[in-house]
């Protein structure tokens, strides 16, 4: 199922909210990056979702499917959040990996 | 910047503000039935196909699909002015037919009652007995008629339409800081907790707000807005046959010949599409020395407006292709065609399902928020709180009580009774306006609680009545692999489960008095209300 | 502000129903006289440019309406749309189809 933009996206929302200030966790076993640094991850991760969609579904149907799941796991990494901030932002390691699991193998 | 640059601004905000709430307010029910029953459009043929059980057959190609039907039309129906085939694809079960008669060439005569729709087994073109009943139809045609009399369910659904763009437009210019709180949801903080849940679900799914109000606009602007078009056309027909390859209709020459073999001439459009699957068959004049054949593309892309070509119905041959479009028409296919997300292989279509609901829960905590801000503690409400708080009931809980009751009908009103398609549909009505008018006789809280926990049990009932009263239950169904039966059913349950999450969280509420921000009432007016609405 | 849109400072109800009337009816009609002037001049050819006007007519509406809330002077909103909507039509009217 081609769900890593969705996988790559919801990594990348996790370094931006990371990199402000208001959700930044306080400092526990898993390194943060700085926050700069942080930010141009995400960014770097929310293009290569869009990518990774055109890559799959050609530019067309790749942008809108790109947009919509960066939308989803938006919505699923605020709602998780909510609930547990520091697992849900913890979740962007294993997201990416995964990601490029499926990536690699379409 | 300059402190009249920021006064201006500010003034911006709050009058956006106030008309934000206004405008919300006003559309928010119906735009609430609108977003609930057009994200479950997305599953349209899928529903049908649920509503019908008896409908099962194995996947055949376009061209033998084709074959199939025409071989079963040709005796009884030659002589037709048209045949309007849909073939079967991978999302609908059967094929489906509309055959209309030549017209009695006596002007007095009276017009030929409609014929109904047929139904034909994709591989043998033998007519399918299936319940009778509208499916995924009626959510797609409520989600812009709104049960009303032709036309005013869907002017005041474009009506409607406005109010949600002009609402996102000033939401938007009235929320100060997008990204500030992009990620802050807060629960169980009253007013707060509302607000903070309407900035995430609008904010975070915006793109699909958006496009998905202002594609909905685009799809009856001919009916909307066809001003443009007599600024520049003296005759409207000529704008339809420029922009969508509509000919003059083709008049029989009345001499009979026989209809050339159809499997080659759907081989044939294929080939010129790559492959692409074709959806619709037009034959003209069946068994008419003039008959054509027209083949229209499926939704394979982003544009709606698919491509035809159409052949002579007695050599075969090539007789025109729909002209290619410009960039305006482009544009205008594009959006129609993001609005109805046919394109969309299985995981976009849920993806593009779960926006739709991003989109009821917006406006749904939106109407939430206006009472929560006007609530205050310990004191009667005002009668116009009092109405709002039981709207705001009537749709957001009631409303899938009787989704849930359409489908519930269906399984438990006999197969063969004559006139069920409609009493599915008053099934619907009559549980869901039932439920909304016994919630008035309750106190508010309690209403809440006892609503939503009907329309959770309503839907989590459906999967029990599917296997009791049909053989293809959960079991059978997933023994089977028959995955639209095991997504519906776990669909059924899935909403069954936040219906009752809900209920729950509205019964915890009770006692509890809610909590606000300290100031007055009013802070309509205050600078604060400007970035809190 | 609000309190000038709404009337709420003195003389009662008629000059919301009045700007709510304008940027309903008011707005439409200017939005669609816009968009068939748009429509009427664009440089492309009549099919194209009668979809550009009617693509773009709801974001006139939506626009025009939502300033008929933020100018607070009701006889301006008042001429600026109901006087708009006729001057452009209008002009339409005497331009006269293309095709």
């Amino acid at each position: 199922m081609p769900f890593e933009a969705g996988l790559y996206a919801y990594a990348g929302l996790a370094c931006l909210a990371t990199s402000m200030g208001r959700h930044r966790p306080r400092p526990g076993r898993v390194p943060l990056p700085h926050p700069q640094y942080a930010r141009a991850i995400g960014a770097t991760l929310l293009a290569l979702a869009v990518l990774t969609a055109v890559r799959r579904l050609g530019p067309e149907q790749g942008i809108v499917a790109g947009v919509a799941q960066i939308c989803l796991a938006a919505g699923l990494l605020v709602l998780l959040m909510s609930w547990r901030q520091r697992t849900a932002l913890a979740l962007a390691l294993p997201a990416v990996a995964l990601a490029t699991l499926l990536a690699a193998s379409a | 910047m300059s402190a009249a640059v920021k006064d201006t601004a500010r003034r911006l905000r709050q009058s956006m503000a106030w008309i934000h709430t206004w405008l919300g307010l006003l559309a928010g029910w119906i735009l609430f039935a609108m977003f609930l029953t057009g994200t479950a459009s997305y599953f349209r043929p899928e529903i049908t196909r649920w509503m019908q059980p008896e409908v099962r057959f194995p996947p055949v190609s376009a061209s033998q699909a084709a074959g199939a039907a025409v071989a079963h039309l040709q005796p009884a129906y030659l002589g037709d002015e048209q045949w309007y085939i849909y073939l079967p694809d991978d999302r609908t079960g059967a094929t489906r037919v509309f055959t209309r008669p030549r017209p009695d060439p006596d002007p007095k005569a009276p017009p030929a009652a409609r014929r109904p729709e047929l139904t034909l087994d994709p591989a043998k073109g033998t007519p399918v007995s299936a319940r009778e009943t509208r499916g995924g139809e009626h959510f797609y045609r409520f989600h812009f008629q709104l049960q009303l009399p032709h036309p005013w369910g869907r002017w005041l659904a474009g009506l409607c339409a406005m109010f949600m763009l002009s609402a996102i437009i000033s939401g938007v210019i009235t929320h100060k800081r997008i990204f500030a709180d992009f990620f802050t949801l807060r629960w169980s903080k009253g007013q707060r907790s509302w607000l903070d849940a309407h900035n995430v679900s609008a904010v975070l799914a915006l793109p699909f707000h958006a496009m998905i109000t202002y594609t909905g606009l685009i799809t009856l602007v001919l009916m909307y807005m066809p001003w443009p078009i007599m600024a520049n056309f003296k005759v409207p027909e000529t704008f339809a046959a420029q922009a969508y390859g509509r000919g003059p209709e083709d008049q029989p020459v009345g001499r009979s010949a026989a209809l050339a073999p159809i499997e080659p001439i759907v081989d044939a459009a294929m080939r010129e599409w790559q492959g692409a699957r074709p959806a619709t068959v037009i034959i003209r004049h069946p068994g008419d020395g003039a008959a054509t054949v027209t083949i229209a593309r499926g939704a394979d892309q982003l544009n709606a407006r698919a491509a035809q070509i159409t052949y002579s119905g007695t050599t075969g041959s090539k007789l025109a292709a729909s002209p290619p479009q410009g960039a305006a028409v482009t544009t205008a296919g594009v959006m129609l065609g993001l609005h109805m997300a046919r394109f969309a292989g299985p995981a976009l279509r849920w993806c593009a399902f779960l926006l739709g609901l991003t989109g009821a829960a917006m406006i749904g905590t939106g109407l939430m928020l206006w009472t929560a801000k006007r609530r205050r503690t310990g004191q009667p409400q005002f009668f116009g709180g009092q109405l709002v708080e039981r709207l705001n009931i009537g749709a957001v809980a009631c409303l899938p009580a009787g989704m849930a009751a359409f489908f519930l009908a269906n399984r438990l009103i006999p197969s063969g009774l004559p006139g069920r398609a409609d009493i599915e549909v008053s099934a619907m009505f009559w549980v869901w306006f039932g439920l909304a008018g016994f919630s008035l006789l309750r106190p508010v809280q309690k209403a809440w609680v006892e609503t939503l926990a009907v329309s959770a049990m309503t839907f989590a009932t459906v999967p029990v009545a599917n296997a009791l009263l049909t053989n293809r239950g959960f079991l059978a169904s997933l023994r089977s692999g028959d995955w639209l039966f095991v997504s519906f059913d776990l669909a059924m349950l899935v909403i069954a489960a936040a219906l009752a999450f809900a209920a729950k969280h509205a019964h915890a509420k009770r006692g509890e008095l809610p909590r606000r921000r300290s100031g007055a009432l009013s802070t309509l007016v205050s600078g604060e209300a400007a970035d809190a609405i | 502000m609000v309190q000038i849109i709404t009337g709420r400072g003195g003389r009662g109800g008629w000059r919301i129903t009045a700007r709510c009337l304008t940027a309903l009816f008011g707005g439409y009609g200017a939005a669609a006289a816009l968009a068939s002037l748009v429509a009427r001049l664009l440089p492309v050819v009549p099919v194209e440019a009668t979809v550009w006007g009617m693509t773009f007519s709801f974001a006139f509406y939506a626009a025009l309406g939502l300033w008929a809330f933020h100018e607070p002077r009701l006889h301006r909103v008042a001429i600026t749309l109901w006087g708009g909507a006729a001057l452009l039509a209008g002009i339409v009217y005497l331009l006269g189809p293309r095709a």
